[in-house]
């Protein structure tokens, strides 16, 4: 055996070596990229706006959390699971001012709050018309 | 190795370890701060639409119980204070109207008709319950120029350098946001009827249960080669807009060749041909080449009782041998409107019968309370009660708006446009019109009773300068106007009073009893569809409410005078041509004629006519000895409401050619019009063109029919 490395060894241990790092920073960017992505889709774009629509599409004078929770799971891209939703009615917090605009029967205040598995926890509010607007 | 290769190695290899863990580092810290900067548009655009929600309540709260003294629902703005237009609705036009596509010119055209100058911001005590849910979310309402109850809500939430606006109409609900609104679908003592060939509905529809929505047509199929479109879209009915039903029956002719290809489906996609038929009638673009979609539809007792829908690529077709094999596709068993885009152009949806059940007690079990509350609480002239009283100072408030009532008469109603020098010659030498030239145009309207030998007459004369600006937009109600009332003795007219009285006319003429009593008077129906010039062609001039209690019966065409002379122009004013005709010689691109001459001509026209217990129909003639064939091609313009009854024709044994219908028809029920073949009918087939006016509620008469709901239209978030 031969003692020592040539620089021609040393070169090519060099380029493997490179083509090695890039393709693993593409290969964990692209990864990264794309979890990164679903799950801001997932809990930003497509739930949130979502729970928003849902809630908005309301066109009777009664709104049950149960449907707007079964609207929210079985809506696209749907990752978040049941137990991960809340939904609370909070109407109630804000009824005196709701009576003394005299609006406390045209809508409900549903405060949404979404845990998903990372431990990230996202709240809103909705107004949720209890009239046929459409 | 040499030494201190190794240390420079090591040295590289660490750098090349940082640069790669910083260049990962700042591709994910691009990512998170995109991924919060998305999570901030998303609330400023969740915020700004719950804000919308939030206002429209409050306008729908103080709507529903908001009735003025002439008996109408008005929005009440007294939870907004008047304000500067913000500067920030630069910006959001800017955003919404920018670019020049069809969308960006239709909003840049549609908020141009809004006083944006002024805006209703919200009182404190909502401003804070806003605050409380939100933040930074500002709010401003804009009011339509000509229409008061007709607003444009802008919501705006901003953080840092970003901004969200969401955005709508906010307008009374009404009928006539339907073309054709029927509650119990077309029917005629209980049989169900079709839709047939050369029909057409334009606008949204509605069929309801029992009778649902029964189309009758062809499915032709295409021979092997051709390239023509489908015979279908000639022989059957035609949906432009989007249809709900209870229910749908598509029934099939038969009159037009079958198809000779078999059909072998492989429903499951396992290989073999589960399904197999042989006498279909089957669609597609076109069958010479396979790379449009397939339609297949199996008929049994010539109904559509299947469809088969198969995406280019997944059937092939054996020529030879003559079949057409589906290896994959889609069936159907539960027919909907999606199914026949040849015929429902826009599809539509199948309701059940608990949303019917919903629909009907929200739209039609109110109808009679609207007018009750407009019969107690608007200022009205009632006859014969007031009749030959006029002429009293006391009698009416010259600042009042007036509508006029008749107590169970039987009614004969002329429309008109007429010059005052017209009007004096016909009524005599010595009537008076302070401030009206001779030469001046006026809306003129003859009200006489009882309707089968006349000897009373109720005329009511408006200004065209009290209608219409000189630029020729809308002025609102109440108009100024005069009114006088005419005798018959013998032969002869004569007047009841010296002069005609002024006075200010708000559009509405009811034929009911004060009250709410349960039956119909002996009289209160009503003729129309008679003129002064030309007996059987109505000219309207105006925004009139006809309100009847009992049955309508119409005897000759309505036509809004805006395109009066237009249509006359293009042969259309007489009963000799259709618009199908006029499609004929002027190709498809004439389609929406109506429409377009309507906004050419600027038209402030509109006529509402309006059953509560009975039916509006079309009738043949007078009496039976007449043969004149003046409902031939009849051009109905106006809306029309039969909330107890039909919207009805008498069946004639003649071809009347088509019923056309420029407005809307809601009804408890429709009937048939003509019975017969494509080419060879009995009666009257129907070509609607709904008035694109009614998308927006613009340009409503008083008395509109309401539903004491509100719309919002248009809806947005950017």
């Amino acid at each position: 055996m031969k003692k020592g490395f040539t620089i021609m060894e040393v070169l090519i241990s060099l380029v493997i070596a490179a083509i090695f790092f890039v393709v693993l920073y593409m290969i964990t960017s692209f990864l990264l990229k794309n979890s990164m992505e679903g799950y801001a889709q997932g809990i930003i774009t497509d739930k949130l706006l979502n729970a928003n629509y849902e809630a908005w599409s309301n066109t009777t004078s009664e709104i049950q959390t149960s449907q707007l929770l079964d609207a929210l799971k079985t809506s696209p891209q749907s990752f978040v699971e049941e137990e991960n939703i809340n939904i609370i009615d909070v109407s109630d917090d804000y009824e005196s001012i709701l009576t003394t605009l005299d609006i406390e029967d045209q809508i409900r205040i549903l405060k949404i709050e979404f845990n998903t598995t990372q431990k990230l926890s996202r709240k809103f509010k909705v107004i949720v018309p209890l009239f046929d607007w459409k | 190795m040499k030494k201190g290769f190794s240390v420079l190695l090591v040295l590289f290899l660490t750098l090349v370890l940082t640069v790669f863990f910083m260049a990962v580092s700042l591709r994910v810290g691009n990512l998170v701060r995109s991924i919060n900067l998305r999570e901030v548009e998303m609330n400023l655009k969740a915020s700004a639409g719950n804000v919308l929600f939030l206002i429209a309540s409050k306008i729908r709260s103080d709507y529903i119980d908001n009735i003025d003294n002439n008996g109408n629902y008005n929005f009440d703005l007294s939870a907004f204070d008047e304000a500067a237009s913000p500067s920030w609705i630069e910006d959001f036009l800017d955003k919404v109207t920018t670019n020049q596509t069809l969308e960006g010119i239709s909003w840049s055209e549609a908020i141009s008709s809004f006083d944006l100058n002024t805006c209703y911001v919200p009182k404190s005590n909502l401003q804070s319950l806003i605050n409380s849910l939100y933040e930074n979310v500002s709010v401003c309402l804009f009011q339509h120029k000509y229409i008061s109850n007709f607003l444009l809500c802008i919501t705006r939430s901003e953080k840092g350098n970003f901004v969200s606006y969401s955005w709508g109409f906010i307008t009374p609900k009404y009928y006539s946001n339907w073309a054709v609104f029927s509650l119990e679908g077309v029917g005629e003592g209980g049989s169900n009827y079709y839709y047939a060939w050369g029909e057409r509905i334009d606008g949204p529809s509605f069929f309801g249960y029992p009778h649902n929505l029964n189309v009758l047509g062809d499915i032709s199929p295409i021979p092997p080669g051709s390239t023509l479109p489908p015979d279908a879209i000639g022989t059957g009915p035609f949906f432009n807009g989007r249809v709900v039903t209870t229910g749908l029956i598509y029934k099939v002719s038969g009159t037009r060749n079958e198809a000779t290809y078999r059909i072998e489906f492989d429903s499951d996609e396992d290989g073999e041909y589960e399904d197999v038929f042989s006498t279909p009638y089957y669609y597609s673009y076109s069958l010479e080449t396979n790379d449009t979609p397939l339609w297949v539809y199996k008929v049994s007792d010539g109904q559509v009782e299947e469809v088969i829908y198969a995406y280019p690529g997944n059937y092939e077709i054996d020529r030879i041998n003559k079949v057409i094999r589906i290896n994959k596709g889609i069936k159907y068993e539960d027919l909907s409107p999606d199914l026949f885009p040849f015929t429902f152009a826009s599809g539509g949806d199948i309701i059940s019968k608990d949303e019917w059940e919903t629909i009907k007690r929200l739209d039609f079990e109110k109808k009679e309370e609207y007018y009750e509350e407009i019969d107690e609480q608007a200022s009205l002239l009632v006859f014969p009660q007031d009749s030959g009283k006029l002429d009293d100072p006391d009698t009416i408030d010259p600042s009042q708006g007036y509508g006029i009532r008749f107590q169970g008469q039987k009614l004969k109603v002329y429309f008109d446009v007429l010059k005052v020098e017209e009007i004096k010659t016909r009524d005599g030498e010595d009537l008076e019109f302070p401030g009206l030239s001779e030469d001046a145009t006026c809306s003129y309207i003859e009200i006489e009773y009882p309707s089968n030998e006349p000897n009373k007459a109720l005329i009511i004369v408006i200004p065209e300068s009290s209608l219409k600006d000189q630029e020729g937009n809308p002025l609102p109600y109440p108009w100024d106007a005069f009114i006088y009332e005419k005798n018959k003795k013998g032969k002869n007219w004569s007047l009841v009073y010296d002069n005609p009285i002024p006075f200010k006319f708000n559009g509405l003429i009811m034929n009911i009893h004060g009250g709410s009593g349960s039956s119909q008077g002996e009289g209160e129906a009503i003729e129309i569809g008679y003129g002064i010039k030309d007996e059987h062609v109505a000219r309207i001039m105006g925004r009139f409410t006809l309100v009847s209690r009992g049955s309508i019966e119409i005897y000759g065409d309505l036509i809004y005078d805006g395109v009066y002379n237009k249509l006359n122009e293009l042969g259309l004013l007489d009963e000799s041509k259709s618009i199908p005709e006029y499609l004929n010689e002027h190709g498809e691109a004439g389609r929406n004629i109506l429409n377009e001459l309507v906004s050419e001509t600027n038209t402030i026209d509109m006529l509402n006519v309006v059953s509560l217990r009975r039916d509006i129909t079309l009738m043949i003639a007078k009496n039976d000895e007449e043969t004149e064939d003046y409902t031939k091609n009849v051009k109905l313009f106006g809306n029309f409401f039969c909330f107890g009854g039909k919207f009805a024709v008498q069946h004639p044994d003649v071809n009347k050619g088509y019923r056309h219908v420029f407005g809307s028809i809601t009804a408890r029920e429709l009937t048939y019009t003509f019975t017969g073949s494509y080419d060879d009918w009995q009666g009257w087939k129907e070509y609607n063109v709904y008035d694109d006016r009614l998308y927006n509620n613009t340009l409503l008469p008083f008395g509109t029919p309401q539903m004491r709901e509100i719309i919002i239209l248009s809806f947005r978030v950017m």
